[in-house]
């Protein structure tokens, strides 16, 4: 049988205490497919697909590959809108093939119905961690912290980000949550309430686009690989 | 040697006269925004400019090439400011990108000889440029879009 580790909250951002920016590792978990029994035995490895540092620029990683169909911009929306991050301030980057970002093969039209959820509780996650630390900043209840598109919604806190990640580090390191991360902090709903038009609905530009138009979309390496004599091939046909 | 001018930059490609184009602007020149995509003129992936004509790079020798004026994806403007390229991006056309350089020179060909072309006019011309992830409609938009300013 598969054993997933539960890691606490607690040592996630002890972990985290020697970057720059708060970390959050989350679970993938999807056990019955191959990435989960490939892992048959070892320890679970968290993936860590969000930062945001200091400057309140919200980082995250993409884990599949773009191919078109936008995946790359699908994915870190769902964590970001959850989040409640401006999409403004956050910087999408593409993940390098690493087990630790658990299955990473982008067909099948799998990646949104695996990652949604995933992605969905790690923003939530986050989201509530962050407005935790911002109600204990403000000395101000939680229920009148909750994040607007990365900043506070009381008029004397409009213009203050709700994202010190420096401060919400030290916060949560410092308490005794220990919990599984996709839970969310005690007697806190994990999800925003939403309404249907809460997020403007507009297209929001994929990362590559500008190099798109250059001829350049990101796929060199792979497929710039020169091999001489290749171009006679051609002539067998 | 051949002797050809691609973005205005004389090279003397070492390289079998018979050699396409394609693959001395990709692998002997570097310029590798222009893809290869089937390999017989059969997708519009390697469109480049010859003398002001959209070819196939894949199926122009070097031999054929010498004596003309090249221009690529790279060329076509300095900073990615043609026309074209404008309306590429204001119409998010790209998804995967790989054949978008070709229809891009394809595209800008069509308005370089044809300035204010009919939709009829712009199927016909962009008939050849295959998309796998079907972009063909906001193809067409950009095009358009891009008449208007030129």
């Amino acid at each position: 049988m598969t054993t997933i580790t539960n890691l606490s909250r607690r040592g996630l951002l002890k972990g985290a205490a020697a970057t720059s920016g708060l970390v959050l590792g989350f679970h993938v978990g999807f056990r019955k497919l191959p990435f989960a029994q490939a892992a048959e035995g070892a320890q679970f490895q968290p993936n860590v697909f969000l930062s945001i540092d200091d400057t309140g620029l919200v980082t995250i990683v993409a884990s599949r590959s773009e191919m078109g169909t936008g995946i790359k911009t699908d994915l870190p929306l769902v964590l970001a809108d959850e989040l409640e991050a401006d999409w403004s301030w956050v910087k999408v980057v593409q993940a390098q093939g690493d087990p630790k970002y658990g299955d990473q093969n982008t067909d099948g039209s799998r990646s949104t119905w695996q990652f949604f959820e995933p992605m969905r509780k790690a923003g939530a996650t986050a989201r509530q961690m962050l407005e935790t630390a911002a109600a204990q900043t403000w000395n101000a209840p939680a229920s009148e912290c909750r994040a607007q598109n990365s900043f506070g919604p009381r008029p004397q806190w409009a213009q203050t980000t709700l994202w010190p990640a420096r401060a919400a580090r030290s916060r949560f390191a410092g308490s005794a949550a220990g919990s599984d991360t996709t839970q969310g902090p005690e007697g806190l709903a994990l999800y925003r309430q939403t309404s249907p038009d809460r997020r403007p609905r507009r297209h929001y530009p994929g990362p590559g686009h500008l190099r798109h138009r250059r001829g350049h979309p990101g796929y060199e390496i792979c497929l710039d690989r020169a091999l001489p004599g290749l171009w006679r091939q051609g002539e067998v046909l | 040697l051949p002797q050809i001018k691609i973005n205005g930059v004389e090279h003397n490609i070492d390289a079998d006269p018979q050699m396409p184009l394609l693959w001395a602007i990709r692998d002997i020149v570097g310029l590798t925004g222009t893809k290869f995509g089937c390999g017989v003129g059969a997708c519009g992936a390697c469109t480049v400019h010859m003398a002001g004509q959209a070819v196939r790079s894949c199926l122009t020798s070097l031999a054929d090439a010498q004596g003309h004026e090249i221009v690529t994806i790279e060329g076509l403007s300095a900073d990615g400011t043609h026309p074209v390229q404008r309306a590429w991006e204001a119409n998010n056309v790209p998804q995967c990108g790989y054949c978008q350089a070709g229809q891009i020179m394809q595209a800008a060909a069509l308005l370089k000889q044809t300035p204010k072309p009919t939709d009829q006019q712009i199927v016909d011309a962009m008939t050849g440029n295959i998309c796998r992830c079907g972009t063909y409609q906001r193809i067409r938009q950009a095009i358009k879009s891009a008449a208007e300013s030129v």
